[in-house]
């Protein structure tokens, strides 16, 4: 153990391995907001061979969780660890920690996420579900799987984002039809009403509803774009997770 | 002219005669090809003669056959004549030996003879006449001649040509036949048991009161009969030595048909692996266009439950046993192998088939097979699996058209969590098909005569799609205005303004629910992209 945990960053990535390090790249400029936490001498070496922010400490252990800022100033965390009962094990004491946190597991098996949302993780992600699904995709909507991976998905600008309403919003109170997307290069793919529920309610079958506070916009567009879309309405950016 | 020469000549003619080649290529695959079309519609006909004429000669044993029966036996044994004389003719090539031996002769400059060629050929067909299938359907032939009587037992051998037409009979003699060796150990020792016991009853039982042994024949069917636990009881022994003789023949008895039924269940079970991959591959055989799917693990599974469910053709191939085991126990297709072989990869049909899956956890072996895929198919599609990052690149080398890396893939998905916890599910959803809105491509088919028109002759909204962006194929003209990506060789142009005129060939990438992409599909006569007709540029391996 190093006096590292001094470093305060509001994302974790526990685990090293080939998981985790591909969720890094991934994340583009938020890669600068990320801690990994590995206790394996092989992963270690990697990640300081990558000038990366590392903890090694032992996160079988509620204190060594509360070091890194789990229930302070952790936002999210992502469970990459090896073994799917490890990242269990990790979930569960993260959720005691703190009950708003964000957390993302990965899973090998279909019991083990099953497992892992029982433990209270938000997300679960079945990497060899989503691996297997891509191929079927590939298989038969080549071009469709090529086009999201090159864009959403890939290094390119555009992205996905979700734009909360905030009360003082100039979108509060308006009507769906009434945003004026046409006005920005922008794809308005749907709405989240978390009064009703949370799950996102694609635009064209949303109908003709009124944002309210709280109510997301999820849009897809060129990164710029949807900064100039945020400004122009001022409208609050997502909740300060992210 | 001597007849020698007209004989050459009428070879050569028959060597150039394009004709000639077809009819003789035809009835080769028609008797001989296991692979053509018109096999089980011939096998079937076959089987169908034999049984009906079969039946008709056992109804002709006690009773006179009609006269219509009687020219439907000749019509059938004209058949089975007809055959007879094609599988003799396409056998080999008689005019092909002339030739030779007359081009030999030529070269050497010596005088062409018929006799060494003429021999030659003849050989060769009796080569073919005395195979024991051959034998079969000449014997097959035989009853029709109903004035010896004799020969009406060869009715039997028209029975025994039905193993020409069924690959069940076949594989039950092939069986037996690899056991030769013990069956023969077995034919011996019963032969020496019944001679021994037959003897030793014919000295104690001859002649004694009240015996029924009257011949050395009498005892041999009696230590015969008891041997095989049989025991009619039409001849018992009396004598207590004939008695003791009985009883070591009975317990030796028991002994023997033990064995012999293990032999038999043994020779199976050896052969039932081999039998059942016979199956998968006369399967594969038989569709075209299917799926190999290399590698059963976890991904594997995700992979054919999904193909499954779409009513795909594939068949799953693994070294591993039991996952084999498990592929057959959800009613695919399976068979357990190293899909690194090539001598496998073309019994599973390579050429024939549409694409291949390299899913194993090994990316030496995904390599591997790729590699073999594209030497044996080079207009196959292969997707191959990459555990690692920095094997993507040396599976697209290989020939891989598509790659996919798990941990990647799922690390690209969780990194989308970051910014958008709340939006996350339903794009998490769009990537696995668990929500109902899912992305598809629509191509501009030139019929549809959209090609040239601006976006807006299209109601998106109407059909409650999204429209996400325009592909346009390489070598069309580019667009102006909208922000274009590159796919490859292709361009992908994000949220075209309503002006945007199409072309032919362009794929419009929607969101919406399924059924509406089938609605605004048939509204507008498109379809979805058109499964590749001709092969993919390659990258030299």
């Amino acid at each position: 153990m190093t006096g590292e945990h001094a470093i305060r960053k509001p994302i974790v990535i526990f685990g090293g391995g080939r998981q985790g390090l591909s969720i890094l790249k991934w994340l583009g400029n938020r890669a600068k907001d990320v801690l990994f936490v590995t206790q394996k001498a092989r992963e270690i070496e990697e990640i300081e061979s990558l000038h990366l922010d590392l903890v090694t400490l032992d996160f079988h252990r509620d204190e060594s969780l509360r070091e890194v800022g789990i229930g302070q100033w952790v936002k999210m965390i992502f469970c990459a660890l090896e073994e799917d009962s490890e990242n269990v094990f990790l979930t569960l004491s993260a959720r005691a920690l703190d009950p708003r946190l964000a957390i993302l597991c990965i899973a090998e098996t279909h019991e083990a996420s099953q497992k892992m949302l029982a433990a209270g993780a938000t997300t679960v992600i079945d990497s060899h579900e989503i691996a297997g699904k891509r191929i079927n995709e590939l298989i038969h909507r080549p071009t469709v799987v090529e086009a999201l991976e090159q864009t959403v998905l890939g290094e390119s600008d555009l992205m996905l984002a979700e734009i909360r309403i905030e009360r003082d919003s100039r979108l509060n109170g308006v009507h769906l039809s009434e945003v004026p997307m046409a006005d920005y290069n922008l794809i308005l793919f749907g709405v989240v009403d978390l009064e009703q529920s949370d799950r996102l309610i694609f635009r064209p079958l949303a109908g003709e509803r009124r944002l309210d506070p709280g109510d997301y916009l999820v849009v897809i567009g060129p990164e710029a774009e949807i900064e100039r879309f945020k400004q122009d309405l001022s409208l609050g950016a997502g909740p300060p997770v992210a | 002219m001597t007849l020698a020469h007209k004989l050459v000549e009428f070879s050569y003619r028959l060597e150039e005669s394009v004709r000639y080649r077809r009819v003789k290529a035809f009835f080769h695959d028609l008797l001989e090809n296991p692979r053509s079309p018109w096999r089980a519609p011939f096998d079937v006909t076959m089987m169908v003669l034999v049984l009906s004429s079969v039946a008709l000669l056992i109804y002709g044993v006690k009773n006179p056959l009609p006269g219509w029966a009687v020219a439907y036996e000749r019509g059938v044994v004209t058949v089975f004549i007809l055959e007879y004389l094609l599988r003799l003719w396409v056998y080999n090539d008689s005019h092909r030996i002339f030739i030779e031996h007359y081009e030999r002769a030529q070269f050497l400059g010596h005088p062409f003879r018929l006799g060494p060629p003429l021999r030659e050929a003849l050989r060769k067909k009796w080569d073919y006449a005395t195979q024991p299938l051959a034998i079969i359907d000449l014997l097959a032939i035989l009853p029709d001649f109903r004035s010896v009587r004799l020969l009406r037992i060869f009715l039997l051998f028209r029975l025994f040509k039905l193993m020409r037409y069924t690959r069940s009979i076949n594989e039950f003699t092939g069986v037996l036949g690899q056991k030769r060796t013990e069956l023969l150990t077995l034919v011996i020792f019963l032969a020496f048991v019944v001679f021994a016991s037959a003897t030793a009853i014919y000295i104690f039982e001859v002649g004694t009161e009240g015996s029924h042994i009257r011949h050395l024949f009498d005892a041999v069917y009696w230590a015969l009969v008891t041997l095989t636990t049989v025991g009619y009881g039409d001849i018992v022994p009396h004598t207590p030595q004939g008695r003791v003789v009985a009883m070591v023949l009975i317990i030796t008895g028991i002994g023997v048909i033990s064995f012999f039924t293990s032999i038999i269940v043994s020779a199976f079970s050896e052969k039932l692996p081999e039998v059942n991959a016979q199956r998968v591959f006369n399967e594969v055989e038989r569709r075209a266009h299917h799926t190999i799917l290399c590698g059963f693990g976890r991904i594997g599974q995700v992979v054919a439950r999904n193909l499954h469910a779409a009513r795909e053709r594939f068949v799953v191939v693994d070294t591993d046993p039991e996952r084999v085991r498990v592929a057959k126990s959800l009613g695919y297709l399976a068979l357990e192998g190293n899909p690194q072989e090539n001598a496998l990869l073309e019994r599973l049909n390579i050429q024939g088939a549409e694409r291949i899956l390299c899913l194993t956890g090994d990316d030496v072996a995904n390599v591997y097979m790729t590699l073999s895929a594209r030497q044996l198919n080079p207009r196959i599609e292969i997707i191959a699996r990459a555990n690692r990052r920095e094997n993507k690149i040396k599976l697209q080398r290989a020939g891989a058209d598509h790659t996919v890396a798990p941990y990647e893939t799922a690390g690209q998905v969780a990194a989308q969590f970051v910014g958008q916890p709340v939006a996350f599910e339903a794009f998490y959803g769009l990537l696995t098909d668990e929500a109902q809105v899912g992305a598809d491509a629509i191509r501009i088919t030139a019929e549809s005569s959209l090609a040239g028109q601006p976006l807006a002759t299209l109601d998106f909204a109407r059909h409650k799609l999204i429209l996400f962006g325009v592909v346009r194929e390489a070598g069309r003209p580019p667009a102006r205005g909208p922000r274009s990506y590159r796919l490859r060789e292709r361009q992908f142009y994000f949220n075209p303004a309503p002006d945007f005129r199409l072309e032919t060939d362009d794929l419009l990438i929607v969101f919406g629910h399924a059924h509406s992409i089938a609605h605004f599909k048939e509204q507008y006569a498109l379809r979805g992209p058109r499964r590749r007709a001709t092969p993919p540029p390659r990258r030299a391996a």
